[in-house]
């Protein structure tokens, strides 16, 4: 089966609103637990400039 | 070989560090793409996994670093430096950028999730990308982990007996990319699942996974 890359209006649709929920749900991109496997530094960079899920414009 | 590789990724770089510097994840999702088509125009291979492969698939960039996979590690790690990224004090695979602060992972030589014994990649043509600067500073195809495979290294995440097993009570980012993945790729990745079960690649804890959460049935 033939591979394309989804719209932007397709992820809007599908993809978006599951981030969103979880995001909503943690008010952070990762789990605690997530968190916890991740290194500190990169948890620390999470921290500093994460946003909640947003669409891709490239 | 591009005649100044070292050039190339520093121009890349800085203008992408111009453009998206208010949006860091959108930022390292830019330079992944970039960065491993200049690599692979210059002969060495650097393949996209990770956060960025399933920002690729999804169009929902979610991660401040880049792992790229490549048989020339060492050649792609000396470039790194050669371009201003310094290695971490205590990992040899993590470089920082310390102006741009772009973190880049080397994580392996290969392709490793899971049981997949053969590695899929997918080639992303400048055509594929839709914001102008970035498909300007192409000069060919990057390469993505097939959305199959980076669906089956988020499944893990589903598993009663994985390590992420108290995500429970608040949910896990891996879960919901893998749920994503399906909801945007749902024929591909079952077909691409088939095939892989059927080459004995899918263990039986992944088919009772895939089963159970994602009622999808492997014969």
């Amino acid at each position: 089966m033939k591979l394309r890359r989804i719209s932007i209006k397709k992820a809007k649709e599908k993809a978006l609103p599951i981030l969103l929920s979880g995001f909503k749900k943690r008010h952070q991109m990762r789990s605690t637990v997530e968190e916890s496997r991740r290194a500190a530094e990169k948890v620390a960079r999470d921290r500093q400039s994460s946003r909640k899920p947003h669409l891709s414009a490239i | 070989m591009i005649d100044n590789l070292q050039e190339s990724l520093t121009l890349a770089l800085s203008k992408l560090d111009e453009k998206f510097r208010k949006d860091p994840e959108s930022l390292h999702f830019a330079i992944s793409i970039v960065f491993s088509s200049i690599f692979k125009k210059s002969g060495l291979s650097c393949i996209i996994v990770g956060g960025q492969s399933a920002a690729y698939w999804l169009r929902l960039p979610g991660s401040n670093d880049i792992d790229f996979v490549s048989p020339d590690l060492q050649k792609i790690a000396n470039i790194l430096e050669q371009c201003g990224f310094t290695k971490s004090s205590d990992l040899s695979f993590r470089y920082v950028h310390p102006t741009t602060n772009i973190m880049i992972e080397l994580v392996g030589e290969q392709i490793a999730i899971a049981d997949i014994k053969t590695p899929g990649s997918v080639l992303v043509e400048p055509s594929d990308i839709d914001d102008a600067l970035v498909r300007s500073l192409m000069p060919g195809p990057s390469e993505v982990l097939d959305p199959v495979l980076v669906f089956i290294n988020y499944l893990d995440a589903s598993s009663h007996d994985s390590i992420w097993f108290t995500f429970e009570n608040e949910g896990a980012l891996a879960v919901e990319r893998a749920k994503a993945l399906l909801a945007l790729y749902k024929e591909y990745i079952i077909d691409g699942l088939r095939d892989r079960y059927k080459a004995g690649e899918i263990s039986e804890r992944f088919r009772d996974l895939l089963d159970k959460k994602f009622n999808i049935v492997l014969r």
